[in-house]
């Protein structure tokens, strides 16, 4: 019988010391039957690419709080074509502005949360875009 | 091998691949339709890894432990897999996977697979997955395995099946462990791991398992293993030495007394049992579904509003199975 | 959409019931939750005595202020923040000309604040791996001497940070004990380069190793022992060599307030690390009298109106029972430090940023009434972005407005003696001495912190606070309720600033002091650094005071990292706090 689960990787990249936003991610993903690897925070594109990679995640869920995330992605989504490994999807939530969704869907950004969206909201897209992609 | 990509993937499992690995582990734990031909081609290759087991009440630092080992190990020069389950829930199906997050320094480290899984509903302490996530590290080439498992009860032993040696992590302080873990953990554990050994109570236990471990009837056995007390602080990286010769010291006991080929057919055996019930399960329940979902099954029980064992009758009855 | 109809069924309920048109929201309590009545009267201060618990300003027990003729004397010193100013470079604006402009419009009067990158609190430097886009992204990068004599940078560290000597006042606000510390070292090592008595500087910082342990935040995997040590160590030295300098304020109350904690809990914690500190001073020999009296007490100005004023009454209160008590000084001839607030950014709203104008106004004069000698106002755009230009204007007027308009300034603590004022200032001090004594009692704040019931208080304190906003037990107006003012938006100027973006992730400033990084750690002597960092190594783990051979280091043109790498190993740490940089090969101990 088929047992097929989301598998995503949830980190913070950078200085920012906050974690509380990847605790309450966690949780709710835990709770939408996703499988979580929660990174925490203080992570570099590369820790996150091997991890991405060694654990086989779906999806990578990257969380920022500061003015300055737009390279860090840039890096992730560089490390992963580099590796082979674009069939994993990447999503940005945090105070990432509405001017930047464009840039980042050229990037290859499946999907950008601001405070206020909905867990039901992030969890239909992702499910969607990663069994999408996988099967 | 019939499936192209499957065939990839063994051939990179076989060169040391570890993204292969790691993609072969998923297919295992989403039971695929591939695995039959994955494990025939698998079964007979054999590696020399030796398996550890870790176990443990949350709590006493098995996580802290194992990041230690590693570092201890990779200084040796030896490949490493590793295995964190963490429990599914029960209600939602998900998991937050959270051992990884202490093993931070060795995210770079390409001789290091750590592979995170939940129990998916499994219980027994591991995931149904986890034997052949084993084997499929074995087969690619590493040298050690070490599996954390999930928490501790009466019935986590699971884990003795599977493993070559298993370790049982406590740590003073969390009140009266011994009296509590008397059966089903206690009997399984080959080496006994006080951690945290710099706190008030350390010796108290040490002494505890000693003596718990002195009415072993195995002592009488000149053949059988007698567990061993290490003390550790795996936080700051003492007594990882005692640990490891600990532990290759129980791999030569296994060697030298055949215990381990032993142990591998009865776990082979076991395993196929587990397969062997877990497919007639899927079967009948199939055929005794017929379509609906577990919903309706569940609507139907309550409409017949009888005892269990007539209702059971019924169904199998019913159902043209003839069992 | 939720809250307003919440809003409009308590509404019905309550006209309904009692036939009054309006109701206000919210809980009959305080911010912290005293229960309060509607009016009070003599009985209600019958247990206050005048000269125990009131008295006059620049008298013991200084509930009334700090010096005798408060502002006829002194005016609230004001310090300004422009952070985030090098991403408007292309309006031709940056931090130094901010500064400068600042400086003429009198918003900076001889005493300015500076704030410190991410990298700076880490302690670690600009090419660390976590460093790369997060660099010169909140105030200016700082990693070497070499930056106050090359490099764009050079004439405002030079103008603004190089001064203590002439008077003129720098408060490090990193906030983070070992990040304030080791930059105060960096000062001093320019101030002895370019010729200066340091024994004559004059400035502040907030230097709290312990308030980081706590909040959660900030931390940046910094042991709690490295902070401590170079901390005190940095208390001790200004002690004895650089007296007229503050070097610490004694507990970042305002950083633990705003992670979720009540009055009581600000003043008790606050306190709680400003004991040990005492302690640890008197531990080593330094006199109360040199020390106690100096950190300033620095709070929150919540917009809970009359809690902030009477507050900051209970503050000077407590710290002088503890001088007389714990202390043993004389209460004729102690002289009371001074006590200082910052705007509560917890308190803004991120909707109607005119609305934050008014919460700024109330929250200074809360400030004035409870007599304090110095405040930093918030912009109106804290919960959005950086403050603009426009930002410092506005706080300027209302501060010039309250100090020359309104007469208040003439009349010291013009509340004393109020029934409600007196009353709610004698329970604030009650209160915050059980939580003191309770504290101690656990061993000291150390002790709390290090069993976790500190933290915990904090969790609690943070999830309450969030409970009260979405059961509207609190009420932010434009934010929780009163939300139909909203539809009218009233657009306050907000910095324009340009954006990284996926062709352009550094901005051009970022860029340039990367280059600069480079060009430094081509210029500098090897030879010179390898022995300065041996020095600072064995101090360390000999236990010495390590702020001269920091100093040292600094004009040696050691690095950051390097400085703080050394501290983190004399005392048994890994080099590098998140271990993703090794220790170079040209730090060498023996």
């Amino acid at each position: 019988m088929q047992n097929k689960k989301v598998r995503i990787l949830l980190a913070k990249i950078g200085l920012d010391d906050h974690q509380r936003s990847l605790l309450v991610l966690s949780k709710g993903f835990r709770d939408a039957g996703f499988e979580v690897i929660n990174l925490g925070h203080f992570q570099t594109p590369e820790t996150v690419v091997a991890s991405a990679i060694a654990e086989d995640v779906n999806a990578i869920g990257l969380s920022f709080h500061t003015l300055t995330y737009m390279g860090w992605v840039v890096d992730v989504c560089e490390l992963l074509e580099k590796k082979k490994a674009k069939n994993i999807a990447v999503f940005v939530g945090g105070t990432v502005p509405e001017v930047d969704d464009k840039e980042l869907k050229k990037l290859g950004v499946k999907g950008c949360y601001r405070p206020g969206a909905l867990m039901k909201d992030m969890v239909e897209e992702i499910k969607k875009m990663v069994l999408g992609v996988n099967v | 091998m019939q499936d192209k990509g499957l065939s990839l993937l063994v051939e990179g499992l076989l060169s040391g691949d570890n993204r292969s690995l790691t993609r072969l582990i998923s297919l295992v734990e989403d039971d695929s339709p591939l695995l039959p031909e994955l494990f025939r081609h698998i079964y007979p290759i054999k590696g020399h890894a030796h398996t550890i087991g870790i176990c443990g009440p949350p709590g006493t630092g098995k996580s802290s432990l194992i990041d230690g080992l590693i570092a201890l190990l990779r200084e040796r020069g030896l490949n490493l897999g590793v295995i964190s389950i963490d429990p599914s829930s029960p209600y939602s199906g998900g998991a937050v996977l959270g051992d990884r997050i202490r093993m931070q320094r060795h995210f770079l480290d390409e001789s290091v697979l750590i592979r995170s899984m939940a129990t998916r509903g499994h219980i027994g302490g591991l995931s149904h997955a986890t034997r052949g996530a084993v084997r499929l590290m074995d087969a690619s080439g590493k040298d050690v395995i070490l599996i954390e498992t999930v928490g501790v009860g009466q019935t986590e032993v699971e884990i003795a099946e599977i493993a070559d040696t298993t370790v049982l992590v406590l740590t003073p302080g969390l009140g009266d462990q011994i009296q509590v873990l008397k059966a089903g953990i206690m009997e399984i554990g080959d080496i006994f791991v006080v951690n945290k050994a710099d706190q008030p109570g350390a010796g108290k236990l040490v002494a505890e398992i000693d003596i718990m471990l002195g009415l072993n009837p195995n002592h009488e056995n000149m053949q059988a293993w007698i567990p061993s007390v290490v003390k550790t602080e795996a936080i700051n990286q003492k007594g990882l030495e005692e640990l490891w010769t600990a532990v290759e010291s129980h791999l030569n006991h296994l060697k030298n007394n055949g215990i381990l080929d032993e142990k591998r057919k009865a776990l082979l055996v076991w395993e196929t049992v587990e397969l062997l019930s877990s497919r007639i399960r899927d079967r009948v329940l199939e055929k005794i579904l017929d379509g609906g979902s577990m919903d309706d099954l569940k609507e139907k029980i309550c409409k017949m509003n009888m005892d269990p064992y007539s209702v059971v009758s019924n169904i199998l009855g019913s159902s043209g199975l003839k069992i | 959409m939720d809250n307003i109809e919440k809003e409009k069924n308590l509404r019905n309920e309550f006209e309904l019931k009692t036939g009054i048109k309006r109701k206000m929201m919210g809980e009959e309590k305080t911010q912290s939750g005293y229960a309060v009545k509607v009016c009070y009267g003599p009985d209600d201060i019958k247990d206050i005595d005048f000269n125990e618990d009131i008295g006059f300003p620049g008298k013991y027990p200084f509930t009334r202020g700090a010096y005798p003729r408060m502002y006829r004397e002194k005016l609230w010193v004001r310090g300004a923040i422009p952070g985030g100013m090098m991403f408007a470079e292309d309006q031709g604006l940056d931090e130094v000309s901010e500064f400068k402009k600042l400086e003429e419009m009198g918003v900076i009067e001889g005493a300015v604040r500076t704030s410190g990158d991410f990298h700076n609190l880490a302690t670690i430097d600009p090419d660390h791996p976590l460093v790369k886009y997060d660099i010169d992204n909140c105030s200016g990068a700082k990693f070497a001497l070499w930056q106050f004599f090359n490099g764009h940078y050079a004439d405002f560290l030079k103008h603004y940070m190089g001064r203590g000597t002439e008077g003129f006042i720098l408060e490090m606000g990193h906030a983070v004990g070992a990040a304030d510390s080791v930059e105060w070292a960096l000062i001093l090592a320019y101030l002895e380069t370019a010729g200066k008595d340091i024994s004559k500087m004059r400035g502040n910082m907030v230097n709290d190793p312990l308030h980081v342990q706590i909040n959660n935040c900030m931390r940046y995997k910094q042991p709690m022992e490295v902070g401590w040590r170079i901390s005190t160590d940095a208390m001790e030295f200004a002690a004895r060599y650089v007296p007229h300098f503050r070097p610490t304020n004694g507990g970042c109350a305002y950083d633990m307030r705003e992670s979720g904690i009540n009055t009581i809990q600000e003043l008790g914690f606050r306190f709680g690390n400003y004991i040990e500190y005492c302690d640890e001073m008197v531990r080593r020999g330094v006199r109360f009298e040199d020390f106690g009296p100096k950190p300033a007490i620095a709070l929150s100005a919540e917009i809970d109106f009359f809690e902030t004023i009477c507050k900051i009454r209970a503050a000077r209160k407590i710290w002088a029972r503890l001088a007389k008590n714990r202390y043993g000084v004389d209460p004729n001839t102690v002289k009371c430090p001074p006590c200082n607030t910052n705007g509560a950014g917890n308190s803004m709203t991120c909707t109607q940023p005119i609305f934050n104008v008014v919460r700024i106004t109330i929250e200074t004069l809360a400030s004035v009434l409870g007599g304090v000698n110095g405040m930093e106002l918030k912009a109106y755009t804290e919960a959005i972005s950086p403050p603009p230009h426009e930002a410092s204007v506005v706080n300027k007027g209302i501060e010039s407005i309250i100090a020359e308009e309104t007469g208040l300034p003439l009349v010291a603590d013009p509340l004393g003696g109020s029934y409600y004022v007196e009353w709610l200032t004698k329970r604030i001090e009650e209160d915050t001495m059980v939580l003191i004594n309770q504290i101690l009692e656990m061993g000291g704040m150390r002790e709390a912190i290090k069993c976790g019931w500190v933290q915990q208080e904090v969790e609690k304190g943070a999830l309450e606070r969030q409970r009260e906003l979405m059961e509207l037990r609190r009420i932010k107006v434009g934010e929780n309720a009163y939300l139909q003012l909203n539809d009218t938006p009233i657009p306050l100027p907000m910095l324009k600033y340009e954006r990284p973006t996926v062709a352009q992730p550094l901005a051009r400033h970022q860029k340039i002091l990367m280059e600069e990084w480079k060009q430094f750690l081509a210029e500098r002597d090897i030879h010179k650094v390898t022995p300065a960092l041996k020095d600072v190594f064995h101090a360390t783990k000999n236990d010495k005071n390590i702020i001269r051979p920091v100093i040292e280091a600094w004009k040696a043109y050691a690095s950051i990292g390097e400085i703080m790498g050394v501290v983190r190993e004399g005392l048994g740490f890994p080099y590098d706090q998140f271990e993703m940089v090794k220790r170079p090969d040209y730090v060498k101990y023996d």
